[in-house]
């Protein structure tokens, strides 16, 4: 404290937001005080110049909406890395394991897997580790035209059936 | 929700002609040949070079007209256009074949003097090979892109591509340190011309059959690698026996199909082998129908069953 002046008041007066009988004092004092004066005028000086600063960097820095979607974008998946993986649904489990079966006899266990991770990369999911009940229905969309692709529609039939039980 | 059909085993050519069925028709045919050749050649009997050509025309009619029809079934049964155009690719090229096989019967040799090695054959043969062997370009390619453009992680490695530059090397050899082919003194103009472009689609299509050859490992065993693989051995048999005749026999008029010589005796056998090759293929490709709807079928009898049960125990009692 200096000169009955505590670091709260002149922050809080500096601020603009120091109650009436803290104002007064301070204002009060100013009128005497030729130290307490040159301080008050350096400190505003520097705090306006920092807010002026801030304004123009605030003003200057604000993304634009595909920028903010990529960056949003960037730290979901980063959130998705972050969660446990293995946390497959138990059905979604069954039935995923359910299509490997399928499609391994047909195309191999590699290439089986390898569809099943393309279907899952190109569907709402985005990797199989994200694969739910919820958006089930556009990844086994997905799967069956793989499948149909690699061998025909019968095959593909039997992956679509297989994958709702 | 109402469930698409089944295709009926009963009305499809592949529940039929299956590659167990192929594989016999082969064997039978090698049987015969075999049968009628070595008492021959052994001194016992004359040569009997009718029943000879009698088997081989039919035995071709059959593998080729088998392969022709399970490629056009195999095509009916894809949407996606690649895979489809493939098939059909296949069955034109199958179906060009048999037309070669059928002008270039042996048979036709007991009806014009010297057929076999005449010029019109020359001509009839290549023009039939030039086409045939652009459909079977067309069908790997296409059969190649259907795959990898389903983004599944399938390359072909750099070993791929240096196993490719190697077949079409041993082609481009070939065509260059024999000089003159066998229709390279041909009357027909066109035959000297369309010789060589035949060659060299077989070397094309050898070279791509030998980077199919990635993606039948990655498929390890499976209905689909088996298919691939039965493609590969047809393609790359063909191109094999150009190659090694020409190697064992440089003096050899160079041809895509040995006259009926004693001498090559053993490479018209191993041509047949060449046709029931592309049979069994298109017969592996019906048989992905054929597994897939005996699947479905059974799944669905069972979901019935499970229906049903599900249906009786919440019925009170």
């Amino acid at each position: 404290m200096k000169h009955g002046i505590s670091e709260l008041d002149w922050n809080d007066y500096l601020d603009r937001c120091a109650p009436q009988d803290v104002c007064d004092r301070i204002e009060t004092h100013l009128i005497g005080c030729l130290q307490c004066w040159e301080f008050y005028e350096r400190v505003s000086s520097a705090t306006r110049d920092l807010q002026d600063a801030a304004e123009e960097a605030r003003a200057r820095i604000t993304p634009e909406d595909r920028h903010l979607h990529r960056m949003l974008s960037g730290v979901f998946a980063r959130v998705r890395a972050a969660e446990p993986k293995g946390d497959l649904h138990p059905q979604v489990k069954g039935r995923l394991s359910r299509l490997e079966t399928v499609l391994a006899p047909f195309c191999g266990p590699q290439a089986a897997v390898c569809a099943l991770q393309a279907a899952a990369r190109n569907s709402p999911a985005a990797s199989l580790d994200q694969v739910t009940l919820d958006n089930w229905g556009p990844f086994l969309e997905r799967l069956t035209a793989i499948a149909a692709a690699m061998c025909g529609e019968t095959f593909a039939g039997l992956v679509r059936e297989s994958g709702q039980y | 929700m109402k469930r698409p059909g089944l295709p009926g085993n009963k009305r499809m050519v592949g529940a039929r002609i299956t590659p167990k069925l192929v594989a016999l028709g082969l064997a039978g045919e090698v049987l015969l040949l075999a049968g009628l050749y070595l008492p021959s050649a052994l001194g016992w009997t004359p040569r009997f070079l009718f029943a000879e050509a009698v088997v081989m025309t039919a035995a071709g009619i059959l593998a080729f007209g088998s392969a022709l029809f399970l490629s056009l079934e195999v095509a009916a049964e894809y949407q996606s256009r690649w895979a489809r155009v493939a098939w059909q690719l296949m069955a034109a090229s199958a179906g060009l074949s048999l037309l070669k096989r059928c002008v270039g019967s042996p048979l036709f040799d007991f009806l014009i003097g010297g057929y076999r090695t005449s010029p019109l054959r020359g001509l009839l043969d290549n023009a039939l090979v030039v086409p045939s062997n652009l459909c079977l370009l067309g069908c790997l390619v296409a059969l190649w892109w259907s795959i990898h453009r389903l983004g599944l992680g399938f390359r072909i490695e750099g070993r791929d591509y240096a196993a490719m530059a190697l077949v079409g090397g041993l082609f481009l050899t070939l065509v260059l340190l024999r000089g003159n082919l066998s229709q390279g003194q041909s009357p027909f103009i066109i035959s000297r011309f369309l010789q060589p472009i035949g060659l060299g689609l077989l070397a094309v299509v050898s070279a791509i059959a030998v980077a199919l050859r990635r993606y039948t490992l990655r498929m390890g065993d499976s209905k689909l690698a088996t298919v691939i693989a039965w493609l590969m051995v047809y393609v790359l048999l063909r191109g094999a026996l150009v190659l090694i005749r020409s190697v064992l026999r440089p003096k050899m008029p160079l041809v895509l199909d040995s006259p009926s010589g004693l001498e090559a005796w053993t490479f018209d056998l191993l041509w047949q082998l060449v046709q029931w090759a592309a049979a069994i293929a298109a017969a592996c490709g019906a048989q992905l129908t054929v597994s897939a709807a005996e699947q479905l079928r059974k799944l669905r009898a069972g979901g019935d069953v499970a229906g049903r049960e599900g249906k009786e125990a919440t019925v009170p009692a």
